[in-house]
């Protein structure tokens, strides 16, 4: 179920003095499967773009298709594409309203129109998908859990319509690096078992490099950056002129290139920094510690020159 | 966005009216408020007329500024007009088509009421479309101070709009994502019988509700910690005076408002 | 006044409830003026419990909190507590009075009964101080949320507080918005001599503190410069925290065989001392 988007320029307000272009000409194809990082800081349009994709927003210009139907188009049922793409907003947990957890997260199945058992049976499920006890959990007032239960519970809701493409927008937002943690693994998990299209927009290089399999970075509503995360934080520069940075290896590999050591250019994660930089030690020539290095480390990276 | 659309009605500017005391100016529409219904004839209405075409003159306004105002009241005044014109009765009759009967009176009726309730809306729609809502809730406090011997709460009720002006932006933006986040799960606001629809409005007013609480909890300790304690002791920013120009501003009002009083007299 | 022991708490002690567990668990603690403190913890650890207790928000259950030697539970010090200790919260929207940033800067001054002409130039300076002076006429709601943040601590600063206490106040914010808060702080920190309690779930930040607390179920579990603190990798882990990017690469590279000092925090520090070794 690729998602399709042509041209896509989102304009708020037009033809009042208050008119601004949030989104311009933005077009792109992703694929199923794929685990999608929007980056941007605040105001670059990241989240007035993935509110195209469910429909939330129609575009002032351009398409989007979503399994092959434009939902641009008047007379698309919204609901049918409600329940391919689901969308967690920021701070979900605001958007709790019912009496109980299980009656929450059952508010968008029953507005899909689905029986009682199987309305019954997502909502196991979903709370199951973010690690929430069904037993203890489905009759408690969704008021009374801790701030990151409650945003479990947000997600539940949405992982409920059963979709195909997931979009969260900052969900570790506000949490403690615990809770973060968390749900950073509960998402890599979703993805990964249910063979489900991720689109995460974040603002933390540290939380989405070692998750996405494709970045797209926004700036002033346009995409500037697209490619791999070694592709994108290798423009360290480029990231640092739109207010961006990258993670912090990549940061030290590309502070220790400028003071001329020879290491490669597109590692960031911290493992294979280390190994970067224990087989640049163990190649000056210390004998000792390239044996420990190789006790240690079972493959590392061939560093490259710095191109 | 939402948050972009400015409250309210209030037209920034520097204008003589801009600048006159919000006091002056509850005080002078309040003036203007009994003239109107000290008018005796509907000719009479070229004194409030002059008036109010000389404040929105002297503030700026354009003449379609002013009709905008009377849009939203578009129904009340044709209503008032049609009651007035068939139901008040009279002797010198005009028509009389079938049950339909009009009187001279009913006709002078009708255009007397409709002339009130436009003046009455433009008029006021002077002062709001020249005091900021801040510099109103201002007025309004200080008028209503002397009414504390008989313990009425001016300053709670000032600080109450003051707050309210403040959160509108936030509430909206926030009815507005909440909205959004419940649409994400299938929600359907726009469709649907009365019955449905209001059902369809508890998914969005129960976490609204419980996000203005929660705000007004924060915010009470944020005031708190601020040293909030009341309007006891408390000195103010923005302090008001009355300038040359608020007792030019009295003056004239004072000699439109005895024009029209000789005027009844007279009749 | 001069106020030589800013912050100190005997045995502070704080229950929600009346047998309820202790959010707050005999904290003993003095901030010595003119220090930047940093005050980790997860969720639940009693972090924000304790900085009410700073500032009379909260009375002790048990124990004394002495804010420039003033007992906050002593009713007549309450106004005088506050105004010494100020507080900035973390919703940037929740603690904004005033449709108008000047004027909600002048809040408290106004609540202290500041006199009109004495108000001017003080909030001049504090919005000066906050590089928040062009927004002085704009509506809060129309700020992005680092400016809201700064002129919440504007409206501290106004007040001329000997102490600040920040309560995860870029908890909500992005990383551009956070490093503009927390530098504005930091400066006004040095600058002007105030004493500031740093509460964060951001280890980046606390590294650059003069000192880091780590309260684990309301007591203290770590206290010391950021460098004894971050170079304890697995305690920190154990706590549920995050140990600062470089402060783990660090630890990797010393498994790996590199020696390299304890107390690596920054990339900076990290390519000092990697050019020493390599």
């Amino acid at each position: 179920m690729p998602i399709e988007v042509e041209h896509l320029t989102h304009t708020y307000l037009p033809g009042s003095p208050f008119s601004s272009t949030a989104i311009h000409d933005l077009s792109l194809t992703i694929e199923d499967g794929e685990f999608i990082g929007v980056l941007g800081h605040t105001g670059s349009g990241k989240t007035t773009f993935v509110q195209h994709l469910n429909g939330l927003l129609k575009p002032t210009e351009g398409r989007v298709i979503v399994d092959g139907v434009d939902i641009t188009r008047k007379g698309v049922s919204l609901l049918d594409v409600r329940r391919k793409v689901g969308l967690v907003f920021q701070y979900p947990e605001y958007q709790l309203f019912e009496e109980t957890v299980a009656k929450d997260v059952a508010f968008g199945p029953k507005n899909i129109g689905l029986s009682k058992t199987e309305i019954d049976e997502r909502v196991r499920w979903a709370l199951e998908q973010v690690e929430l006890d069904f037993g203890e959990v489905a009759g408690v007032s969704p008021f009374e859990l801790s701030g990151g239960q409650m945003r479990r519970v947000a997600i539940a809701g949405v992982l409920a319509m059963k979709p195909k493409t997931l979009i969260l927008d900052e969900p570790t937002a506000g949490l403690d690096p615990r809770g973060r943690r968390a749900i950073l693994a509960m998402i890599r998990r979703l993805h990964a078992e249910n063979s489900m299209t991720v689109i995460m927009v974040s603002h933390n290089m540290d939380d989405i490099g070692p998750l996405a399999t494709r970045l797209l970075v926004m700036n002033r509503g346009e995409l500037v950056m697209e490619g791999t995360p070694r592709e994108v934080f290798r423009r360290h520069d480029e990231m640092l002129a739109i207010g961006l940075g990258v993670p912090r290896g990549a940061e030290l590999l590309y502070r220790l290139r400028q003071e001329g050591y020879p290491l490669p250019d597109d590692l960031y994660t911290l493992p294979e920094v280390r190994d970067a930089l224990l087989s640049l030690y163990a190649s000056k020539g210390d004998a000792s510690a390239a044996r420990t290095q190789a006790a240690d480390s079972a493959s590392p990276k061939e560093a490259t020159p710095d191109a | 966005m939402l948050k972009d659309i400015t409250l309210g009605q209030y037209m920034p500017g520097n204008t003589v009216v801009h600048r006159l005391d919000p006091r002056t100016k509850i005080l002078l529409t309040t003036a203007y408020i009994t003239m109107i219904f000290l008018v005796g004839s509907p000719l009479w209405y070229v004194v409030p007329a002059l008036y109010v075409a000389l404040a929105s003159r002297l503030a700026g306004l354009s003449f379609g500024q002013l009709l905008k105002s009377i849009k939203p009241l578009r129904f009340l005044l044709i209503l008032t007009f049609v009651l007035n014109l068939f139901f008040s009765g009279g002797t010198t009759i005009w028509v009389h088509w079938g049950f339909i009967t009009i009187a001279k009176e009913g006709v002078l009726l009708a255009v007397h009421f409709s002339m009130r309730l436009i003046f009455l809306v433009v008029g006021t729609s002077v002062l709001t479309l020249t005091t900021s809502p801040v510099a109103l809730s201002d007025g309004i406090e200080i008028l209503l101070k002397p009414l504390k011997v008989v313990h009425f709460p001016s300053h709670e009720l000032a600080m109450m709009m003051t707050i309210a002006l403040r959160f509108i932006p936030t509430l909206i933006e926030e009815t507005d994502k909440i909205m959004k986040a419940q649409q994400a799960r299938g929600a359907d606001f726009e469709s649907g019988n009365l019955i449905a629809r209001a059902k369809a409005m508890v998914p969005l007013l129960v976490p609204l509700f419980v996000s203005a609480f929660r705000r007004a909890g924060e915010l009470a300790m944020a005031m708190e910690a601020r040293c909030y304690h009341g309007g006891e002791g408390r000195t103010r920013l923005r302090v008001l005076r009355f300038t040359m120009e608020d007792t030019k501003a009295f003056l004239v009002s004072a000699a439109a408002l005895a024009v029209v009083i000789v005027g009844r007299s007279l009749l | 006044m001069d106020c030589i022991q800013p912050i100190e708490t005997q045995g502070a002690t704080y229950r929600y409830e009346e047998d309820g567990q202790q959010a707050v668990d005999h904290v003993s603690l003095s901030i010595p003026k003119g220090s930047m403190i940093a005050v980790l913890g997860h969720n639940g650890s009693g972090k924000s419990t304790l900085a009410k207790l700073m500032n009379a928000l909260y009375l002790p259950t048990e124990g004394r909190v002495l804010v420039c030697g003033l007992d906050t539970a002593l009713e007549e010090n309450l106004w005088d507590v506050r105004r010494h200790a100020g507080m900035v919260f973390q919703n940037p929207d929740n603690q904004i009075v005033a449709t108008v940033v000047r004027e909600d800067v002048a809040f408290g001054l106004e609540n202290l009964g500041v006199p009109q002409p004495e108000m001017l130039p003080r909030i001049d300076e504090a919005l000066l101080a906050v590089r928040m002076t062009e927004y002085a006429a704009a509506a809060p709601h129309m700020l992005s949320g680092g400016q809201k943040q700064r002129v919440a601590v504007a409206g501290v600063l106004a007040m001329q507080p000997d102490v600040m206490i920040l309560d995860e106040a870029t908890a909500m914010l992005d990383p551009s918005g956070r490093e503009e808060v927390f530098s504005t702080v930091r400066k006004l920190n040095r600058e002007k001599s105030i004493t500031v309690v740093w509460i964060t779930h951001f280890m980046e930040e606390a590294a650059l503190c003069d000192r880091v607390l780590v309260l684990h179920h309301g007591a203290i579990a770590m206290d010391g410069t950021p460098r004894e603190v971050f170079s304890q990798v697995d305690e920190l882990k154990k706590l549920g925290l995050d140990v600062p990017p470089m402060a783990e690469l660090a630890e990797m590279l010393r498994q790996g065989g590199l020696s390299l000092p304890a107390g690596i925090l920054t990339v900076d520090d990290m390519v000092k001392e990697l050019k020493a070794c390599l």
